[in-house]
């Protein structure tokens, strides 16, 4: 099977895929506002869930709030763990403290049997020292595993895996965006998480590579390429398959508000298997072979002028 | 029996260690005290409820945060917070960028403790500056000269705080500065303010000598109580304001822990089945090696008294994911091999040098990933930071070390030739 002579429908298939990220997120951005759902630890805000009992409708709810004005209001129910009771999530804008004791108190005030059972207030300044850090935790990770693995294997196959992860990471933000899940602080470990294993995926196949040069070493680039992805497939698709089934187990039994994180991890790692097989394997060949016709080039040139004596420089 | 060496007495020794920490009647200390292994599961604020607060020291026109100002700070919030007579308080500072940020940990309690981030906010929020004005608005006397303070009854019986300046110290003396000021005013309203709001405005029909007064208001007998601890505690030097609460009451964490456990015994359950149904019998070893993975993990997080939190939860069921990797590069090493004709002590020899390359360089892209995180991440995303470093780590030891000795000893002889034999068929 020669998977590196398809190498253009690879990457033609990734192409479509990070463009759709890109409509989701610019979706996002025109319907409402802001590309991702970003909860209120990247804004800043307050969420208060409560349970009552299920006779009380989410306007009601939502009277008594919009009456101790404190802004803009954003009620929403969910079931609660059993038939006789009802939780509401509460959001509001970034409030005084005052403000968080008034609203908290005018629940405690308006309904008979209220459990207050969470309540989070994020005030601005922490908000932007965390996209602050998230970004730069980023850079750093990069910039970490770039140096890696140019130290151990070479710079192309670092740049292929960077362009692998950089992959990797649009296509997951492009699912969040479209699923509109709300996203929190444990985003940036869904970020660096994906990074370290996408790495280890596209590594697992790297390394193949840079065994068969050694052993086959007359061999043409793109054929030995093509024998790793071969060799590593199996390895690569049952790796993957059983950290996404842990993965997909806290999904479907954890709780629902580790959805977002363990969703975002799934696609993560399909994505990462994805790229480690066709994406940053191919790069490494385009790599090659553009590195190939300027050395023809630049044979070439050094045939039809003479005049120069041929130099040791090395491509 | 000349295989069992010492590795296998080193596994031994460990998975019995790693046992003992692990089972939760501890065995050992009930027999031998002084061997006491009795490690209790830290759970985080996110399962076991409790507020989380982060207060940060801003700059006001007049003055500017100093370091020493936020150790003040930490020190009243100490005070405040051992007025209430918790039992697990976690107060710190944080550092770097974020020093002017002190973080007040709550377990939730059922006695004393808080039931909602409203009554903490009253309590941590405060900046209690008691002050004495005059009618004209002068500050006469402020709370720094208070010695103690404490609820009592008025003359009619209802509650109200009672307060008593300090004698002669260093620097003031308050119940002479007192004295001076009910001579000055003598007939004449002062306002007591409490944080800029007037609670009461007595007239001053008496000079009083001996420092001591109460303050009259309309108090439950809790609020005198709570704000007469406020005092004692002393003022903040500096504005505060609150950048982050979170409260959790004990019955969602709980239900979040259930809910994550369960995934994790299905993450082991779909595990492994898959390595069952891919690598037959060799599933065996990658099993073994799995389940001393959880044992050693599970201990190794008991004995550094690490918080149990729902990320961090996460971060071990992910870290089981990626702990079959290893085995499972091994095995498709192993397989190759033996398709290419060696015999089976060759192929599982040549299977694992090969291998290790792989999984090392994997693992150690895994663990700059999760130190950056652990270096940069708070609270809950460094708990998923430290067991998924902790989980990869195992994972290293337990494949290359423990899967290993196993290998060696039924691996060559049964599990081998039994799995690979099935699929050449």
């Amino acid at each position: 099977m020669d998977l590196v002579s398809r190498k253009k429908t690879w990457l033609l298939i990734s192409g479509i895929v990070i463009t759709l990220s890109a409509l989701f997120l610019f979706a996002g951005w025109r319907i409402t506002g802001s590309p991702l759902n970003l909860g209120i630890d990247f804004t800043g805000g307050s969420i208060v869930e409560i349970s009552l009992t299920s006779d009380i409708s989410e306007s009601q709810v939502r009277e008594i709030i919009q009456g101790l004005k404190i802004g803009n209001v954003i009620v929403q129910s969910i079931p609660g763990d059993t038939a006789q009771e009802k939780h509401f999530l509460i959001r509001t804008p970034v409030l005084t403290q005052e403000k968080v004791v008034e609203l908290e108190n005018g629940i405690k005030d308006s309904f008979k049997e209220v459990t207050i059972l969470r309540s989070e207030m994020v005030g601005p300044t922490i908000g932007a020292m965390l996209r602050r850090q998230a970004v730069a935790a980023l850079i750093l990770a990069l910039v970490f595993i770039m140096f890696y693995i140019t130290w151990r294997f070479d710079f192309p196959f670092a740049v292929a895996t960077i362009l692998a992860l950089m992959h990797d990471v649009i296509v997951t933000v492009g699912a969040l965006a479209l699923f509109r899940f709300e996203i929190n602080s444990p985003f940036v470990a869904v970020i660096l998480t994906l990074v370290g294993y996408s790495v280890m995926d596209s590594v697992v196949v790297l390394d193949r590579v840079r065994e068969n040069r050694k052993l086959h070493s007359g061999t043409a680039f793109s054929k030995i390429v093509n024998m790793s992805i071969l060799q590593s497939f199996r390895r690569s698709i049952n790796t993957s398959v059983t950290t996404i089934l842990a993965v997909l187990a806290i999904f479907i039994f954890g709780p629902i508000a580790v959805r977002p994180f363990s969703f975002g991890l799934g696609v993560g790692l399909i994505t990462g298997t994805y790229s480690s097989l066709f994406i940053a394997s191919m790069l490494l060949v385009i790599w090659q072979e553009w590195r190939e016709k300027r050395f023809r080039t630049y044979a070439r040139k050094v045939n039809e002028s003479r005049k120069t004596r041929p130099t040791k420089r090395k491509t | 029996m000349r295989k069992f060496n010492w590795k296998w007495s080193v596994v031994l020794f460990m998975i019995l260690l790693s046992t003992m920490v692990v089972w939760t009647g501890d065995p050992v200390s009930k027999y031998v005290p002084a061997l006491s292994l009795e490690y209790k599961p830290q759970l985080g604020l996110d399962i076991a409820g409790g507020i989380h607060i982060v207060l940060e020291a801003v700059d006001t026109p007049e003055v500017t945060v100093e370091e020493a100002d936020v150790r003040a700070i930490e020190q009243v919030l100490r005070g405040r917070v051992d007025a209430l007579g918790l039992t697990e308080p976690n107060i710190y500072r944080l550092g770097g960028e974020a020093w002017r940020r002190i973080i007040v940990e709550l377990p939730y309690e059922e006695k004393a403790g808080i039931k909602d981030p409203a009554e903490a906010m009253e309590l941590i929020g405060k900046t209690a500056l008691l002050e004495f004005k005059a009618e004209d608005g002068t500050v006469l006397i402020t709370g720094k000269y208070l010695r103690t303070a404490r609820a009592t009854t008025d003359e009619m019986g209802s509650p109200a705080v009672g307060f008593e300046f300090d004698e002669a110290r260093a620097k003031a003396d308050g119940q002479k500065t007192f004295e001076e000021i009910t001579s000055e005013h003598l007939n004449k309203t002062i306002s007591i303010v409490l944080d800029g709001e007037v609670i009461s405005s007595p007239r001053v029909e008496s000079v009083i000598t001996g420092g001591e007064g109460i303050i009259k208001g309309n108090f439950t007998f809790d609020e005198a109580a709570r704000l007469s601890a406020l005092l004692r505690g002393g003022a903040l030097p500096v504005k505060v304001v609150i950048a982050e609460t979170r409260f959790l009451g004990p019955a969602l964490g709980y239900d979040y822990l259930k809910k994550v456990e369960f995934a994790g015994v299905a993450a082991f359950i779909l595990v492994a089945l898959f390595m069952a149904f891919n690598y037959k019998y060799l599933s065996i070893i990658s099993m073994f090696s799995l389940s001393t993975f959880l044992l050693f993990l599970m201990a190794i997080l008991l004995s550094l008294k690490a918080t149990l939190t729902i990320p961090g939860i996460a971060g071990i069921v992910l870290s089981l994911g990626m702990a079959v990797d290893a085995s499972i590069i091994i095995f498709e090493r192993i397989r190759e091999e033996v398709m290419q004709g060696r015999n089976v002590r060759t192929a599982i020899n040549n299977g694992y040098k090969k291998a290790f390359s792989t999984i090392f360089d994997s693992n150690v892209t895994t663990l700059i990933g999760t130190l950056i995180l652990y270096q940069f991440g708070t609270g809950p995303v460094r708990g998923f930071a430290v067991t998924l470093s902790l989980g990869t780590l195992v994972s290293l030891f337990v494949t290359l070390f423990v899967g290993r000795l196993l290998m060696d000893a039924v691996g060559i002889k049964y599990l081998v030739p039994l799995t690979l034999k099935m699929r050449r068929q």
